[in-house]
């Protein structure tokens, strides 16, 4: 198998999975009740919690956990709109159906949901940004990187934006860039993040809140880890959470430098096929290629490779059944370019040997 | 004048939209809406053909389809199209 998905998701690391196995057995108690057995739980996800803020760097910032990115953007934007008086959201328009979604069904509440314009590489247009805030915005919401381009925004210079406007709160959707690129999380007031994005468990994840900042719970019920997320904490999946974000962050310079060797060696093949437009720019990871073959259509190209156990992607895994990418049109108001996308990404794992597996599939598909 | 209005509820596109549909659709007599949403209304859709843009406006005059805007479009290229047809 050759897996070219990763910014789909990872498979998780073995060590991870060792020591969630044990720790089923370990921390099995409700940190929730009063015994001794749940106070040790609970000294022990309080540690992981501190020993994660340490690992990311972030200081006066609380954790929630959650199932995963979905839901720690819907406690973001739905928890700070439904806790505030003031009235209109901000966001740019590259933002993951998770996002959308929230700000839709904010919009039929009556919210005003304004969207940012962007340049030509798809970031947001600062000026721009620092227009649209007035008195009655209480949250401007800005992914980090796009699923679908791997654009990176300028997280630093949105934040002194969105600085400039006390009581205004920025959120960003670190999603695809945590584990992945060096980002200062304290320009943020709220991050989200998924740990099946760098080699964790599959339902878990978070948000990081900056201390003082208030939300509605989405899920409610009693006070458990935090009050802004009721239900029995899942202490195996919580303390995965770290084990997965400790190599993540410890290597990460080394893994940046491995992918960036693969990304050029992919993109000094794929510079060899006529008939074929780069969606990705120079603002765009290492990690995540979006690449249009012309001649053929998205779902054509990702159904020939996966007979011939490749896999990518077409649009990004969260806008169900759309076949076309949404993104690309955006970026590039081009059909043809959008309806023949597919996403490349890669990993610190992804080999010499898969890109080459992937080149010759390619031309094997184009001799069709 | 009736209009078929297709959107879904992650689609930023559509989210974008839905400003500009408000001011478009202001000023013209009897004209009739109809709000579909691409996920929970599929089955109604199916007849429809509906492709993979969204936001997609499907407009009729006299029960007839005469029009299909997809996409993000202006409000002035959204207008045009509307009072070519009301005015016809």
């Amino acid at each position: 198998m050759v897996y070219l998905d990763y910014s789909a998701t990872t498979m998780a690391d073995k060590a991870v999975l060792r020591e969630f196995v044990k720790d089923n057995e370990l921390y099995f108690a409700n940190s929730n009740s009063v015994h001794s057995a749940g106070k040790e739980v609970l000294k022990k996800l309080d540690q992981t919690t501190k020993d994660i803020l340490s690992l990311v760097e972030l200081r006066g910032f609380d954790l929630i956990y959650t199932s995963g990115a979905s839901e720690s953007n819907n406690l973001a934007i739905k928890g700070v709109a439904l806790s505030s008086k003031r009235k209109k959201i901000i966001a740019s328009g590259f933002e993951h159906s998770s996002v959308v979604g929230c700000l839709s069904y904010l919009d039929k509440l009556g919210y005003e949901i304004e969207i940012v314009e962007n340049d030509d590489f798809g970031l947001v247009k600062l000026e721009k940004l620092e227009s649209l805030i007035d008195d009655d915005t209480c949250l401007v919401s800005i992914g980090a990187v796009n699923s679908e381009t791997g654009v990176l925004q300028n997280i630093k210079k949105i934040s002194e934006v969105v600085k400039r406007h006390p009581g205004v709160i920025f959120h960003s959707d670190m999603t695809q860039a945590i584990g992945k690129v060096a980002i200062d999380l304290n320009d943020c007031d709220l991050i989200s993040f998924s740990c099946h994005k760098f080699y964790g468990i599959k339902g878990i994840g978070g948000l990081f809140v900056r201390k003082g900042i208030s939300l509605t719970p989405v899920i409610h019920g009693g006070k458990s880890l935090s009050k802004s997320r009721a239900g029995t904490p899942a202490n195996p999946l919580i303390i995965s959470v770290f084990n997965a974000l400790k190599p993540a962050m410890e290597y990460l310079n080394e893994r940046i430098l491995k992918v960036e060797i693969t990304h050029s060696y992919l993109m000094k093949n794929l510079k060899e096929f006529d008939n074929i437009v780069i969606n990705s720019n120079n603002y765009s990871i290492p990690q995540i290629v979006n690449v249009s073959f012309l001649d053929f259509s998205s779902r054509y190209l990702q159904e020939e490779l996966s007979k011939r156990n490749i896999f990518v992607s077409t649009t990004t895994a969260c806008a169900s059944g759309n076949e076309t990418s949404l993104t690309i049109l955006k970026l590039t108001n081009s059909l043809e370019r959008a309806n023949s996308a597919i996403r490349i990404s890669l990993s610190h794992l992804t080999t010499k040997e898969d890109i080459d597996k992937f080149i010759e599939a390619f031309k094997e598909i184009y001799s069709l | 004048m009736r209009i078929i209005k297709v959107t879904a509820m992650w689609c930023m596109s559509c989210l974008v939209m839905q400003k500009v549909y408000k001011k478009a659709f202001s000023g013209y007599d009897n004209l009739e809406l109809i709000e579909y949403d691409f996920d929970d209304d599929a089955e109604k859709l199916i007849d429809l053909n509906v492709g993979q843009i969204l936001p997609l406006l499907i407009i009729y005059q006299n029960d007839e389809e005469v029009k299909r805007i997809a996409g993000e479009k202006s409000l002035k290229q959204i207008k045009e199209i509307l009072d070519n047809i009301y005015n016809a």
